[in-house]
């Protein structure tokens, strides 16, 4: 009876407890593992720019929320779309102090809204760094973004990630957690099962992609297994060839062998010239180079 | 096994961090070390086995392994990361050197990589790529390497590329900071 009780909370509990996963972009220099650091209560830590990857988890309300940080250096933004699938939206974060990379930064948000796996999927933007004099407005930043044409659901919260020493965790990133995780609410059902079955599509395409490259490696290393035998039996025929030469046979033998082996030798397509290298580098008196490892 | 445990734990709290430097032959593991270390650099020769350095950072003895790379003794860094798991619980990270110069055997390289990061002695360890040779004309950017080594599939375990030349010494410190933090 209590076993039956027991079974029926832990199932009330885990049907409560949901879980989403977010992607935090945005450009360089924009603030996003300083961000994430305070939401998480680790102020004051000294960030240095990530080219890479690095995932967290949050609690806000019933959710548990497993947030991706990305690079967002120049040269790695290429690899966001990898991401996408599997989030179910994503927080960005800008520099409201440079406007002179607004432009940019809607460029790199562009390319992320194309992606098809972020039809409906909703934006959070933190026009971050709000403790310097050049930053700007929210309004501006919409501008800037040109948010006004985006399709997907947005909101901008102005905030200041880095706190002082001291000072209170800036109010607004939970607010801004808070819009987001309320818009998610509303659509679970539907989104989570999209987003699994997306993330399942993406992990078969590359499971089905190391498959093949596994595959065609396994034929590179059968092939230079092959070759190398091949050069091998090579050059071990020369080495009979050569000791006939060296006068052991008569004159009369040697004459039909080499007439006979020309022909041969021609329509084989593997290393004919490294072949004929060794061969000149047999009569010129050169050790044989034979390989130095023998692979497996 | 509880003393063991207990010596272990020690060991812990005094601030040892056990670092694991792979890759091809060639890629420069001990160049970096050396360099990391103020060490001459002009004349090294390939590892046939390993070196193992100490380096102090931020009150922290760092003790690298660095393992050679070529064919013949790959199969052994498997027994090395055995070897850390059994007596030192695990390894603290893993710095996996490449060339990013050579494109022909960052494949080669990938695969590699991929035989280490799927052991399950390695589960969870964080993982510096230290993209080496940046110096030189073509070396790969740091998002064509992530998709190169496919380490945009790695979900359970924090990674960072860090391009750096190991001959001029720019972005060694760099990627030691990043784990640094890791380990901490």
């Amino acid at each position: 009876m209590f076993g039956l009780l027991y079974n029926f909370y832990k199932f009330c509990k885990k049907k409560s407890e949901r879980k989403i996963t977010l992607a935090l972009l945005g450009l360089d220099n924009a603030g996003k593992t300083t961000l994430l650091n305070t939401i998480k209560g680790e102020v004051q830590q000294v960030t240095s720019p990530t080219f890479g990857f690095n995932s967290s988890t949050l609690q806000e309300g019933k959710y548990k929320i497993e947030v991706f940080d990305l690079g967002g250096g120049k040269t790695f933004r290429s690899v966001w779309s990898k991401y996408l699938a599997e989030v179910h939206a994503i927080v960005y974060v800008v520099d409201a102090a440079d406007s002179q990379r607004f432009e940019e930064s809607k460029k790199a948000l562009h390319d992320v809204l194309e992606c098809h796996y972020m039809r409906e999927k909703a934006i959070l933007v933190f026009a971050n760094k709000q403790d310097l004099p050049t930053a700007s407005t929210a309004a501006e930043v919409v501008k800037g973004l040109g948010l006004a044409t985006c399709r997907n659901s947005h909101n901008v919260f102005p905030c200041t990630a880095k706190t002082p020493a001291g000072t209170a965790v800036d109010e607004r990133l939970r607010e801004g957690l808070r819009w987001l995780t309320g818009f998610i609410d509303r659509e679970y059902g539907r989104l989570n099962s999209r987003v699994e079955a997306e993330t399942q599509e993406v992990r078969q395409e590359e499971a089905r992609k190391k498959k093949e490259r596994d595959e065609r490696l396994r034929r590179q290393r059968e092939e230079r297994l092959r070759q190398q035998k091949e050069e091998e039996d090579r050059a071990r025929e020369v080495e009979k060839e050569n000791a006939l030469h060296n006068g052991q046979g008569p004159a009369l033998l040697t004459l039909p062998v080499n007439g006979q082996l020309e022909p041969q030798e021609a329509p084989e397509p593997l290393v004919p010239q490294q072949a004929g290298e060794k061969v000149q580098a047999l009569h010129n008196g050169v050790a044989l180079g034979l390989p130095h490892t023998i692979e497996r | 096994m509880g003393l063991l445990t207990m010596i272990r734990s020690l060991k812990r709290k005094e601030g040892e961090a056990r670092l694991l430097v792979l890759g091809l032959d060639n890629a420069g593991k001990t160049t970096i070390l050396k360099s990391l270390s103020e060490e001459d650099i002009t004349t090294i020769t390939p590892t046939q086995g390993f070196n193992i350095k100490s380096l102090s950072r931020d009150g922290f003895n760092l003790k690298i392994w660095d393992i050679g790379g070529q064919k013949t003794i790959r199969p052994y860094w498997q027994v090395v990361v055995e070897i850390q798991r059994n007596y030192f619980d695990q390894t603290d990270a893993l710095i996996y050197v490449i060339d990013s110069s050579d494109r022909k055997r960052l494949e080669e390289s990938h695969y590699e990589l991929s035989q280490l990061l799927q052991d399950d002695k390695m589960g969870g360890v964080p993982l510096l790529v230290f993209a080496n040779k940046q110096d030189l004309m073509g070396a790969a950017e740091a998002g064509e390497i992530a998709e190169l080594l496919e380490l945009t599939s790695i979900r359970d375990r924090p990674w960072q590329i860090q391009a750096c030349s190991a001959k001029t010494g720019t972005g060694l410190q760099e990627g030691m900071e990043w784990v640094m933090k890791q380990v901490k």
